[in-house]
């Protein structure tokens, strides 16, 4: 008597179409929009910009990912990017600092912004809205008083190649934003460290009378969000050859917008990679397109505001449905 | 039948996409009348519920009051019927008061402005009313879980009710505050309301329904006067098949002490409180709800802070600052709140099930598929849990279900001692019996067992041995040839009887 029920379960290409399958006809329609209202988007050097100027928010985006997940948020990621990115052009152009140095110490101070973040939320229990704020209000301030309000250039060729060098057209910057993503995919799949993520995100208390370590597991993810700051900041520093005081600003918005469009859940437990992902090409693709069309920034950012209404409130109704 | 009832429900039939939940279930209620409905998880009770309450739409049949056919519509036109369901989740705001949350949504006001005073005087008549000891403005969240579960009840009576369903009304209430509920029910009755209860303890519906009509599988199979059932019969017309022992009792090897606690004390919930348990014994602890037993068991495992006291385990003196520290020493804790502290319910089964014994599934990085498929497998076999898949959300389980995802979860991890908080709480008889049977396993298996229970015949069929707890204090420590359930009542509300 066999009493094994084998149960069909879709290949991973399967399960990922069906589980995003809202967000990618949405981006498909919106593809459509933009290459028949501009024939230009479609060429091959327009699509190599569009991943070219949206690498950084994807870096930013899988930070962000990581705080959605666990119910929280981080709004500081605007400014740890400005501020490692002002540190970076500092240490290469006014200290002459080597290359090498330059790029470990932006990473460290996103990291440091990141640790605050992390033992404030998780240690001493401030909420996480609160406690980003106020370390994007000193984040961005140390950037102002480094920068002294002004443009500092860069003429370190070594480093700016950091952000300029391309392989057969595509942007290092591009393959940086790859590496973070299958990092992050990685983390979320295939390690504890992201099994732990997802439960905390879903139930904490279960997680910790599950043994889990809530406190170090919603630390840690914070400290790794400052790391991929601190890396756009690099990035962004290296591919202009320069850095000023409002590096950064707004990054938050269209990172948050990118992971909530790509179905993470506001409370936590819920989100992928993979729909991120596409959240990040849903904004990138509005951007662009409405810049082809030569639609200005401020109606820009009314659009976007309006897809993330529609994205989040499709979501609603969809999983209101499943429910019942 | 010549005359009018309050409610009649004739020929619900209820499908979700092919999936048919209630067949051509009829249900009526006269004024005054306790009806029960009896049957497991899965048999369509809170289904009919939800399309009584305006959740659902029925498919076909129709629902008529004092006679007149009504479009239950949404859960608004229910209320304007009179019809109110009290949940068996507490749905209040724990940081307002019992008058701010009994008039939530319908504040009262004077010229504009909520009166806080007046809402506050009606309530407490309600209250006074039901002799319940409770203040009006006392704030929600400083009550226990059974006084909540009453203010509940005073909510939903305080507006005019005329059809009132309680949804497993005494799963969280100790014995006194079930005598509460039971006169509160005979209050209502002289109202002339009629009353729908649900409950999966048997004992109740014997003690304070009028009839009982019981549902298998989205069919009625049964109607019959209260005072004309069989307890037996009951059983198996709700089960569909002779659940040949209920409880599973077979005779343990008891070995050596496993865990010892002495003198613990909590800053707020209990004081001075020493135990022991033993391998292969299943030891229980009576009381009422309040009485500082859930604390302790969360003490021992780490999940509350000490004030004082002395833990030991095989004899030696351990540590306990967190609940990895437990685990990871063989001490796991079964929560009594499978929703909120057991299961993550946004994840699948495999997830949860995973979740304690995460290292031997991955190691670095890289997921050990089969190894986890396996076990979950192992235990999906084992205890016959029914799930479609295991990427099934746990949320989605039913309350059996879940319990047994839990409690694979554990055992995945060999423990030693095993604290069970409410283990068949919230869970019908069929799971129950199956539960049991897992317990008894493990004990003649040598493990050492700690189960909280608030349903003394649980405790009396289940256990070797039993402390009952009052008020934070152990009042008093039973053998197995001593269990009675008078016994148990007196050393739960010793307290009381003393001043």
């Amino acid at each position: 008597m066999e009493n094994t029920k084998t149960v069909r379960v879709p290949g991973k290409a399967g399960a990922y179409f069906k589980r995003n399958i809202g967000i990618i006809v949405g981006l498909i329609i919106l593809v459509a929009i933009v290459a028949i209202s501009e024939p230009k988007f479609l060429t091959p050097s327009n699509i190599l910009n569009l991943l070219r100027s949206n690498a950084v928010n994807a870096i930013i985006c899988c930070g962000m990912l990581l705080a959605i997940l666990m119910g929280e948020i981080d709004i500081s990621v605007g400014s740890t990017v400005g501020l490692s990115g002002v540190i970076g052009a500092f240490l290469i152009a006014n200290m002459g600092a080597p290359v090498w140095v330059t790029v470990i110490a932006c990473l460290a101070v996103g990291a440091a912004v990141g640790a605050v973040n992390g033992v404030a939320i998780s240690y001493l229990k401030v909420p996480a809205f609160v406690a980003t704020l106020a370390t994007q209000c000193i984040g961005r301030g140390l950037t102002e008083i480094i920068s002294g309000g002004v443009t500092i250039r860069i003429r370190n060729d070594a480093y700016t190649a950091l952000g300029n060098t391309s392989f057969n057209g595509v942007s290092i910057i591009v393959v940086y934003a790859a590496l973070v993503l299958i990092f992050t995919w990685v983390l979320l799949n295939k390690t504890r460290f992201g099994y732990y993520i997802y439960a905390l995100g879903g139930n904490k208390t279960a997680a910790e009378y599950s043994g889990v370590n809530v406190k170090k597991y919603n630390m840690l993810p914070y400290v790794l969000i400052g790391i991929f700051c601190g890396l756009g900041g690099l990035i962004w520093s290296a591919r202009l050859g320069s850095a000023a005081a409002t590096l950064g600003e707004g990054f938050e918005m269209d990172a948050i917008a990118a992971v909530v469009i790509g179905g993470t859940s506001m409370s936590g437990g819920v989100g992928t990679v993979g729909g991120t992902f596409i959240g990040i090409l849903i904004i990138g693709v509005i951007t662009n397109g409405l810049n082809l069309m030569g639609i200005n920034s401020f109606w820009q950012n009314v659009f976007k505001g309006i897809i993330i209404l529609v994205a989040v409130i499709i979501d609603v109704l969809r999983k209101g449905r499943s429910k019942q | 039948m010549g005359e009018t009832k309050l409610l009649e429900m004739s020929n619900i039939t209820k499908a979700f996409a092919s999936n048919v939940v209630l067949n051509g279930v009829n249900l009526s209620v006269g004024e005054g009348e306790v009806v029960a409905i009896l049957g497991e998880n899965g048999a369509g009770k809170s289904t009919l519920i939800k399309i009584l309450g305006g959740i659902y739409k029925a498919d076909s049949g129709e629902i008529r009051i004092d006679g007149e056919v009504k479009n239950i519509s949404s859960s608004a036109v229910a209320g304007a019927n009179g019809i109110r369901i009290i949940h068996q989740e507490i749905i209040l705001v724990p940081e307002r008061t019992i008058a701010a949350n009994v008039f939530l949504g319908r504040e009262l006001r004077t010229g504009g402005l909520v009166d806080e005073r007046k809402m506050e005087r009606e309530t407490q008549k309600v209250i006074d009313d039901l002799h319940l000891n409770l203040r009006a403005d006392q704030l929600v969240s400083e009550l226990s879980i059974g006084m909540q579960q009453l203010v509940e009840i005073v909510k939903a009576i305080s507006a005019d009710a005329r059809i009132v369903v309680m949804d497993e009304p005494t799963s969280s209430l100790s014995e006194s505050e079930v005598q509460t509920l039971f006169g509160i029910i005979r209050l209502l009755q002289e109202k002339k309301v009629g009353i729908i209860y649900i409950s999966h303890r048997l004992e109740e519906l014997f003690a304070i329904t009028d009839r009982i009509v019981v549902l298998r599988d989205g069919k009625m199979v049964g109607d019959v006067k209260t005072k004309e059932a069989d307890r037996d019969e009951l059983i198996h017309l709700m089960v569909g098949r002779e659940l040949s022992s209920y409880y599973t009792r077979n005779k343990h090897e008891i070995r050596g002490v496993s865990l010892e606690v002495k003198h613990l004390k909590h800053e707020k919930y209990f004081s001075d409180v020493s135990f022991y348990a033993r391998y292969g014994e299943i030891v229980g602890f009576a009381g009422l709800v309040g009485a500082g037993r859930t604390e302790l068991m969360k003490t021992i495992f780490g999940a509350f802070p000490k004030a004082g006291g002395e833990v030991f385990l095989d004899g030696e003196k351990i540590s306990i600052r967190h609940p990895q520290d437990a685990i990871d020493r063989g001490i796991v804790y079964v929560s009594e709140d499978r929703r909120s502290e057991g299961l993550i319910l946004k994840n699948d089964v495999q997830f949860n099930m995973g979740l304690v014994c995460l290292s031997d599934f991955i190691k670095g990085v890289g997921v050990n598929q089969t190894a986890w498929d396996k076990m979950v497998e192992e235990y999906r076999q084992k205890f016959h849990i029914k799930i479609t898949s295991p990427q099934q959300l746990t949320g989605n389980l039913s309350g059996g279900n879940q319990q047994k995802v839990v409690l694979s979860k554990w055992l995945a991890k060999n423990p030693k001692v095993i604290i069970l908080d409410e283990p068949t709480r919230g869970i019908d008889v069929g799971a129950k019996a199956e539960i049991y049977a897992i317990i008894d396993d493990l004990a003649s298996k040598g493990v050492s067992i700690i189960m909280i229970s608030s349903e003394l015949p649980e405790i009396i069929n289940m256990c070797n041995r039993c402390y009952v707890m009052c008020e934070g204090k152990i009042t008093g420590e039973l053998n197995e040839e001593e269990f009675t359930q008078e016994a148990m009542m007196t050393y739960a509300t010793r307290r009381e009887e003393e001043k």
